[in-house]
This record gives structure tokens, C-alpha cells and sequence, in this order.
């Protein structure tokens, strides 16, 4: 039994900027195994039994002890759901008259109610006595229940228990920190990559050492001022271009969070590089150049500032933290400050982004200014008070967690046998985890190849953080999965691979229906206009083969049916047809699995969402 | 191609004998010859004899066949066309009525005898038989992991390699060399490709496009590679190589790489250039004036009757249509069109440009004058390759009756 609602009071819900999703009409057909691929649907039968109220029965899998209820993909089972079962979880509201028991519930979960009922106790109790510290995530209460609630990847309710114990444990031992994920994005040589060497720096996480030997290498490379930057771009090819190509990632704690970075490049080539990094964050970095000129150009329209913030709002990126940096050189000037703010505030909301969720703080990336110390009042005397870029980190909310849900690991880089990897046999899968929990000994399965493995070993971000994790990984971190099994074919994984749960596969096609918001396009669209879809770490070209319908931007009403062409700053629904299957889910379903971006000749064409999945179409003639 | 002989009759029927001489003649080929036409060519039969003890053996002999076609096949990798049809004509080893396929070759003259010749036909035997030599050009289109190698000739843009490989991506604690040995990989695959599939003779150019510095690094590592291993071919040919910006490495990006102005003045008569400009144009047509630009059968045969239509894009996928209706339909369609001051491009469909256009129902034009749109009174009106739920795309495949 899903619940269909995550933590409400202070935890992100960007549904808003896709409200025209819930108003507009689904229209949601009863295909008997959409989205999966024929393979998997003959191995695992899902047969809906309407007379139990939407139950779905399955038949017993060797390792499944019991039957439980499963929900299926679709929404609209999901709607049933939650109708019957779905603990509302609010801190605020408290659990008691929440949990409604339908008779078509089976025999296991009124065990499963009563350990949940006994976690909620607990939980209520204790989120009464941690309300009282405020910066404290409502996510690690809230998120219990759900654990224990909701469907674990595991069959029985010992397990699902278990699970709950483990997350709960997990998160004792990150403190009373978040994990929090953060993409640093800004135009190219904004200083994001000295910015974040700075700070790593005077944090703690790189010693001094390491920096002096860096400012000689640099020196004698003849670019003097980038040993900050070094921290971050090892790359040989990096260093010598002075600029980032890749993301690279590290992590920071500061006092209430722990920080995941992602330091993504600003050249417009490696944008589907920016988009990979920004699927997996939470929150934005905003790094911007005041020098005069600079800002400006970075600020045009060929610039990279807009079209980052734009690619952070469209990828569900609700907070911002802008950080005015390279102050030093604009001489710490109020006007400049004042003038960069005004103008970006504009553009920020015109994007997307609430006001409130915006926060703005000079910086100088190469001094060290601003970054974790106040600024002194002699530099600086109009920001003298004002929070560090520290403060204003720490100040972000992370997302709920859906640790309840099934398992998606999503695979964004594969490494065999040897280093990494639990010894030879086993690969070793790099990713982010999407929803759900994997730990040493589940069994699992890859798609789209659709091949049964079991997890060997995991390593994961928040494990070195949380000392009672005891190897496993949760929703919401990134780490690595080992993993072997009879027959594994390393050929078979790759970026866009999906390690997920045996009892509900994550879904895989290659055609779709999607809701797309277009941005700005030199051509208007119309039926065969070919793109590139960008998923996560994957791109993959992709035809739009049916206007379906055009939609009003705001009110989501169905303006025109199967037009002829779509212009700029509309809405559309569209059928569209990829070059090989994916790992997709509907957006309702999973935020990250549904959400996309289009990209032609370079420019981001539109951001979009999935609508629906319809089976895999292989009969479409290739060159 | 190499006109042997011509000879149409007044009532538009009669035959014509060609000799093709490159793949690419195969693919005028395929698009000449249609069901219910009679092809006669060289073929290789399978006799079986009896002889006088009663053992059987069996020989192929060569002997010429008229063949009544039944069905067409191409294979675009190969460019090798495939005719099956009934013998149409009496023959010493082939009964009449018997089923022959018949593998048309390079260098060897086939003749077609058509009933019917209409104007898109005798068009593309004058194109294919044109003295002229355009520009054969190659391009690799790569990003980090992935390359195509293609070929574009006039009439046709085969993807001859695609190399893809699994570039690990930055990580904490990451050894750089892991990415260097991988991209090297990548480089290595590309340049066995480059050598295998690019013929230096007949290729006046080869273009590297892609995002981000790749190309620069593939360029050094391909001559370096050809400096150890003394590869004179290429070294010879290191002028015709050009650098040029792609925003993927992905096929589409081959429109990017024709568009260019660098390399305009090298593609300047090659049909692959002009088409994607025309389909540029209608483009900017429809975003700045829709009422100016039409696609869809209906529409654009509604504008041809107010004699409106300036320049009509056409799909060749539309001509090679199995029901002789369709083809009459859209012959009369250019024909018209052409009296009418208009100009007519066929788009070819392996071109890039072309298979958008097919996409896009395979038939768009662009008007001298604005015009009503007809209202969709029903909505998959479509016509040409594509109907909205996939069935049955007409080209190259086997277009069996």
C-alpha cells in the first residue's frame, strides 16, 4: 500500500510548477502491462483484480515468502490506494486518526500496523521533543512510518520492519545534520570550482599542504590563481584547459547539513554534463561573476547564467542560493551588489523560482571572503552582519525522502572487477539512489536488460557520515552497489541502467506521452521534429511523432487538439519516440524518473514531464 | 549511371537501359523501378540437369531474364537492390511464370520497361545520369563515447560505423588516467573505423564536428597514430580534414555540420546542403507566417488548386508507393506545380533533412500568399510514411506487394 504523500509542513513540494499536470485531464488507458517491456511482463503477470479493490495479486516468486499487496506503476491504482490506506504523514497533524484500514488489505499488515502503529508512537514522541530544535529536518521523523508504513522493498513485514530500523539507525547516525544535495552552477569562469576549493579548504576537508602544492604546479602551468580550483578539477586535460568539464563531486558538513556538491562546468558543450549533475540535487548554487563586464555577458542571452537557472528550475530545483562572487574586484561595492541582485531577482521569479526561496550573499571565491567567516566591518560595512554563504547553506530544506517506495538505484557509471568493485564477478554500479533502500543481500533487477543480481557490497555518501548505517544505501544518496549474480553481463550495465526492486521493476520504454513546456525554439515544432532527450545521465535522441494537444500554460486547459505546429512558451502534450528504451516512470510516480530535458543544436529546447508510457515500439525502421 | 538507351513512345511507356557504376546508382535504382514494371537483367540462375544415367546436377548459369517485378528490396547498408518478380519472357533455362529475384550489379546494364513514365521518373533517370561528379563527403560526428562515421553523397547519408563506448565519468578520488585509457579506446575504435570506412579516393572532405574540444583531441591522436604507424594514405590526405562545432555526436547533429558556413563552400553543390536549407526555410516560414506554410496531402493539394504554392517539398518515399493511384496522385501534384512557376524539391529519405520531412507526412510547401488553413475535420488525415501509430513506414524496407 503506497502512500501517495511525503512530508508536508517544511519539506519542498514543488508541485506547483506543474499544477497543469493535476488539472488537465489524464487520460489514462487500461493497457494491461504499459510500459514494460514485454520480457518483463511475461515474468512477472500483473493481474488486477478488480473485486478486491484494485489489489494486485501476483504470482509467488521463489524468494517472496507471502503475498503483498503490490501496487503497480499506474497512478490510478496508486489513487485507490491511498483512498484506502495512505497514512497521511504531517508532523504537525500526528498520527493517530490517520490510518484507515480497508478490508482488502490481507492477513500481514495488521502485524505490519501494529509495529507501525508502535513506530508512530514513538515517532510522535519524539517528534515532540526534537520540535523544539528548529533547524532539525521534520524528514527524519516523518519518514519513519513511512519506512515502516509504507511498502518495503522486501516481502515481509519483518523485513520491511527491519528496514525501518535500519533508516531509523541511519539517520541517529548523521546527528541531527540532513543530507542535503547541492549543484554549483553559474556562466563560464563565474569561479565555481575556486569558490568550492576555497571553501573545502577553510573547512577543513583539504589541507593546507595540499593547496601549497597545488599553487606551485599551477604557477609553473602558468595560470597562477587556479589552485583552488584544482581541488576539484583533477583531470588532466581540466588542468591544462582551465576549465571544468565534468561534475565532480565532494562533500562538506556544515553545522545542520551535510552537504553534497556537485561542481558542474559553465561552457555551454557540457551543458548535458550540467544536467546529469542538476537531476541529482536538491538545491543551487548560483555562482555569479560581479565583475563588471563579466556579469553582463554571462547575463546575455548567448550567457550561461540563464539558461542554468532556467535547466535548475525545469529539473525541480526550488531553492537558490546566489553567490555574488569575485566582489574583491568590483571593490566590495553596495551599487554592484544592489544592481546584480535586482536584476537576477527579476529574471529568477520570471523562471520560476519564489522570492522567498532565493538568498543572495557577496563573495570573493580566491580570498576566502564571505565563505564561512563574516565579512569585517572595515571591508565591507553595509554586509558587516550578514549571513556567510555557510549560513545560508545551511539554511536550505531538503526534500522528503522516499525510502518507503521501491528500490531505484539509478546508474550513472559502471566499473568492473578490480578496485571498487567486491572482487572479480561483481561490477560496480555508481548512482544515485532515486527511492527505496538497498542493502548487502537483496536481490535485484537490472533494466532495461532485465537481468536478476544480487547486491554484493554498498558504499554510499552518507555512510561515512552516519556510523550506524551498516552498509546500505538510501534514498536520496549517492554511492555504489556491487553487484553479481549468475550470468551478469557487465555489456548490460551502463549510465541509465536501473538497478530496482524484483516485486515492482521500474518501468522501461521507448515511446511516451509527455506534457512538454516549451522553451525558446528557432523553429516551431511539429510532428517529426527530432531532439535530444536528456534523462539523468543519459541522452538519447528522440522524434516527436503526435501533437496530441495543446494546452493552456496556466490554466491547463486543452486549447487546440492535434495542432499543426507548436510555437515558444507553450504547453503541449506530445507523443514521443525515443532511439532505445529507457527507464521512465510517470511523473507522479517518481519525480526523477519523469522528468526530462529536450536539447537541439545546443539549446535547451524544452523541459518536460511524463505522462504516460506505452509499450515498446521496436517496429520503427532504423538506418 | 550510364545512360545505355532510351526509348519512350509517345503514350509515355517504353524502356530504358542503364549501367550503374557506384552504390549509389542502386539507390536511383530502387527508386525507379516499381511493381508491375518489367526489368530485364544478367542474372545467375540455378539449373538443375538430368542427365542420361538420372543424376541430377545442378549449375548456376548466367543468362539474361525479363522479370515481371513483384517486389523490391534495398538494403541501405549495402546499397544492393533486390528485384523479385515472375519471368516475363521466354527464356532456354527459365520457365515463363517461373519466380526469379534477381541481385542487380554494379556494372552490369539493366533495363527497365515502365507503361507508364511519368515526369518524377524521367527527373531522377536525368539526375542519375548526370556527368557531373558531386562532392562525396565524410563526416564523424562524436561526443565523449560515442562517434558516427557517415558517408554523404548526393543522394544519400549512410551511417557506415557508430562507436560507442563507456567513458567513466569524474568521481571523488578519481584516477584520471581511468578516463584518459578510456577516451584513448575511443579514439582508437574511431580511427579503425576512419580507415576502414572512408574511401580517400572518392571522398573530397571529411569533417570532425563535435561539442567541446573532442574533435581536437581525436585530430592530434589520428595523425599521430598515422605518423607510427607510416599510414601514407592518411597523411596524404590531412588537408581535406576540417574542424567544425557540433552541439552532439548523435546523427542528428549531421544537420548542424551541413548548415555550417565554414564548410558551405565545399557543400556547395551537393543536393544533402540545399535540402536542408529548403526545409530550414519552410520553417522559418511557419514560425513567422503559419498561414504561409502548409504540410499534410490535404492541405498542400488545397493550396496547389489556388495555384499558391511557391516551393513544394516532397519525400521520395511518397513516389515509391506500391498503388499506381498514390503515385499519380503526387506526380500530378509536382506536375502542377511546376506549370505553375513553382519550384519543386525531392527530398531524398536518407537524408537526414529527408527523413524529418517524412516525418512531417513526407509533403510540405510553401505559399506565395497567405491562405486559410483548412479546419482538421478528421485528424489523422495523414497520408505519406508515417501514420500516428507507426504502421507500416514505406521506406527502405522491403516494400513487398
Amino acid at each position: 500500500i503506497m502512500s501517495r504523500r511525503r512530508v508536508k509542513n517544511i519539506a519542498l513540494n514543488d508541485d506547483e510548477d506543474y499544477d497543469v499536470d493535476e488539472s488537465f485531464g489524464h487520460s489514462f488507458e487500461d493497457e494491461p502491462a504499459f510500459g514494460v517491456s514485454p520480457a518483463t511482463a511475461n515474468a512477472y503477470l500483473f493481474v488486477r483484480d478488480k473485486d478486491t479493490g484494485g489489489r494486485i495479486t501476483q504470482p509467488p516468486l521463489p524468494d517472496v515468502k507471502e503475498e503483498p499487496p503490490q501496487s503497480a506503476p499506474a497512478p490510478q491504482m496508486a489513487r485507490l490506494h491511498v483512498a484506502t490506506a495512505g497514512p497521511a504523514h504531517s508532523v504537525k497533524v500526528g498520527f493517530a486518526g490517520a490510518v484507515a484500514v480497508s478490508p482488502s488489505v490481507p492477513s500481514p499488515s495488521p502485524r505490519l500496523l501494529s509495529t507501525k502503529q508502535q513506530q508512530q508512537q514513538q515517532a510522535a514522541s519524539s517528534a515532540s521533543n526534537s520540535r523544539s530544535a528548529s533547524p532539525a529536518p521534520p524528514r527524519k521523523n516523518g519518514a519513519d512510518p513511512d519506512s515502516a508504513g509504507g511498502d518495503s522493498t522486501e516481502a515481509s513485514a519483518a523485513s520491511a520492519a527491519a528496514a525501518a530500523e535500519a533508516y531509523k539507525r541511519y539517520c541517529a547516525g548523521l546527528g541531527d545534520r540532513a543530507m542535503i544535495n547541492l549543484v554549483i552552477i553559474g556562466h563560464v569562469d563565474a569561479g565555481k570550482s575556486t569558490l568550492i576549493g576555497h571553501l573545502l579548504y577553510l573547512l577543513g576537508a583539504v589541507s593546507q599542504k595540499v593547496i601549497h602544492r597545488y599553487e606551485q604546479e599551477c604557477r609553473k602551468a602558468g595560470k597562477p590563481s587556479f589552485q583552488f580550483a584544482w581541488v576539484l578539477d583533477e583531470s588532466e586535460e581540466e588542468r591544462q584547459r582551465g576549465v571544468t568539464m565534468d561534475v565532480a563531486r565532494s562533500q562538506l558538513s556544515t553545522r545542520h547539513r551535510l552537504v553534497n556538491l556537485l561542481d558542474c562546468p559553465g561552457h555551454k558543450d557540457f551543458i548535458p554534463n550540467m544536467i546529469s549533475g542538476a537531476m541529482a540535487a536538491d538545491a543551487a548554487l548560483l555562482v555569479i561573476n560581479a565583475t563588471r563586464g563579466e556579469f553582463e555577458s554571462g547575463f546575455d542571452q548567448g550567457g550561461q547564467t540563464r539558461e542554468h537557472a532556467l535547466l535548475a528550475r525545469g529539473l525541480g530545483i526550488g531553492q537558490l542560493v546566489v553567490a555574488i562572487n569575485k566582489m574583491d574586484t568590483a571593490k566590495w561595492s553596495e551599487t554592484r551588489f544592489a544592481e546584480i541582485r535586482d536584476k537576477l531577482g527579476v529574471y529568477l521569479k520570471s523562471v520560476g523560482f519564489k522570492p522567498d526561496c532565493v538568498s543572495y550573499c557577496p563573495v570573493s571565491g580566491l580570498e576566502g571572503a564571505n565563505l564561512n567567516k563574516p565579512l569585517s566591518a572595515e571591508l565591507c560595512p553595509w554586509y558587516a552582519s550578514g549571513p556567510t554563504l555557510v549560513d545560508l547553506i545551511d539554511r536550505l530544506t531538503p526534500p522528503a525522502r522516499s525510502v518507503d517506495k521501491p528500490l531505484r538505484f539509478y546508474i550513472s557509471e559502471v566499473s568492473t572487477g578490480g578496485r571498487g568493485a567486491g572482487g572479480s564477478g561483481a561490477v560496480a554500479c555508481f548512482g544515485n539512489a532515486l527511492s527505496g533502500y538497498a542493502a548487502p543481500g537483496h536481490k535485484l533487477l537490472l533494466l532495461p536488460a532485465n537481468q536478476r543480481v544480487a547486491v554484493k557490497a554498498v558504499t554510499s555518501s552518507g555512510q561515512d557520515a552516519s556510523a550506524a548505517s551498516g552498509s546500505a544505501i538510501f534514498a536520496g544518496d549517492s554511492g555504489t552497489i556491487s553487484v553479481s549474480g549468475g550470468g551478469v553481463d557487465p555489456a548490460h550495465f551502463g549510465p541509465g541502467s536501473v538497478l530496482s526492486s524484483v516485486t515492482t521493476p521500474c518501468p522501461c520504454t521507448n515511446r511516451l506521452r509527455a506534457k512538454l513546456l516549451l522553451l525558446n525554439v528557432s523553429q516551431p515544432v511539429t510532428k517529426g521534429y527530432q531532439a535530444i532527450f536528456h534523462q539523468q545521465a543519459v541522452s538519447v535522441p528522440v522524434t516527436i511523432i503526435r501533437l496530441l494537444a495543446q494546452i493552456n500554460k496556466s490554466t491547463g486547459q486543452l486549447e487546440r487538439r492535434h495542432p499543426r505546429y507548436i510555437l515558444s512558451n507553450c504547453c503541449a502534450e506530445v507523443e514521443l519516440q525515443l532511439d532505445r528504451p529507457l527507464c521512465l516512470d510517470v511523473y507522479t510516480n517518481s519525480r526523477e524518473l519523469g522528468k526530462f530535458m529536450l536539447r537541439d543544436r545546443g539549446v535547451t529546447v524544452a523541459a518536460g514531464t511524463v505522462v504516460a508510457l506505452r509499450p515498446t515500439d521496436s517496429s520503427q525502421p532504423d538506418l | 549511371m550510364r545512360l545505355i538507351h532510351k526509348d519512350i513512345n509517345k503514350d509515355r511507356s517504353g524502356q530504358v537501359t542503364l549501367l550503374p557504376e557506384n552504390p549509389e546508382d542502386m539507390w536511383h535504382a530502387y527508386n525507379l523501378v516499381r511493381v508491375g514494371d518489367r526489368l530485364r537483367s544478367t542474372t545467375l540462375r540455378k539449373v538443375t540437369t538430368e542427365n542420361a544415367a538420372g543424376t541430377v546436377s545442378s549449375q548456376k548459369q548466367r543468362t539474361t531474364l525479363t522479370v515481371l517485378v513483384e517486389s523490391v528490396y534495398f538494403d541501405v547498408q549495402g546499397c544492393s537492390l533486390q528485384v523479385k518478380g515472375r519471368n516475363a519472357e521466354e527464356n532456354a533455362y527459365v520457365k515463363m511464370g517461373a519466380y526469379h529475384t534477381i541481385d542487380l550489379e554494379l556494372q552490369r546494364k539493366f533495363t527497365i520497361v515502365k507503361d507508364e513514365w511519368d515526369s518524377v521518373s524521367l527527373d531522377r533517370v536525368d539526375e542519375a545520369t548526370d556527368i557531373a561528379r558531386h562532392a562525396d563527403l565524410s563526416a564523424i560526428v562524436m561526443q565523449e563515447g560515442l562517434g558516427h562515421i557517415c558517408l554523404i553523397t548526393s543522394s544519400m547519408t549512410l551511417v557506415r560505423c557508430r562507436v560507442e563506448v563507456n567513458v567513466p565519468k569524474k568521481r571523488k578520488g578519481f584516477q584520471s588516467s581511468q578516463l584518459d585509457k578510456a577516451m584513448q579506446r575511443f579514439y582508437e575504435q574511431l580511427y579503425q573505423g576512419l580507415n576502414k570506412h572512408i574511401n580517400f579516393g572518392i571522398v573530397k572532405c571529411v569533417i570532425l564536428a563535435s561539442p567541446g574540444f573532442t574533435k581536437d583531441d581525436f585530430y592530434e591522436y589520428c595523425f599521430r597514430q598515422a605518423v607510427k604507424e607510416d599510414n601514407k594514405v592518411l597523411i596524404e590526405n590531412k588537408p581535406k580534414f576540417v574542424l567544425v562545432h557540433s552541439s552532439s555526436g548523435h546523427r542528428q547533429a549531421l544537420k548542424e555540420v551541413l548548415e555550417d558556413p565554414n564548410i558551405a563552400n565545399k557543400l556547395a553543390d551537393t543536393r544533402a546542403a540545399l535540402e536542408v536549407k529548403a526545409l530550414a526555410d519552410f520553417y522559418s516560414m511557419l514560425k513567422s507566417d503559419p498561414s504561409r506554410a502548409f504540410y499534410g496531402v490535404k492541405h498542400v493539394e488545397m493550396a496547389n488548386e489556388n495555384h499558391a504554392i511557391e516551393v513544394l517539398l516532397i519525400s521520395d518515399s511518397l513516389f515509391r508507393s506500391n498503388k499506381i493511384e498514390e503515385r499519380r496522385r503526387f506526380v500530378k501534384l509536382v506536375d502542377s506545380v511546376r506549370e505553375n512557376a513553382g519550384q519543386v524539391r525531392i527530398f531524398s529519405s536518407l537524408h537526414p533533412s529527408g527523413e524529418q520531412l517524412n516525418q512531417l507526412t513526407g509533403v510540405a510547401a510553401i505559399l506565395r500568399f497567405p491562405m486559410h488553413e483548412p479546419d482538421d475535420s478528421d485528424i489523422d488525415d495523414d497520408y505519406g510514411p508515417t501514420d500516428g501509430d507507426g504502421n507500416g513506414l514505406d521506406y527502405p524496407t522491403n516494400a513487398a506487394s
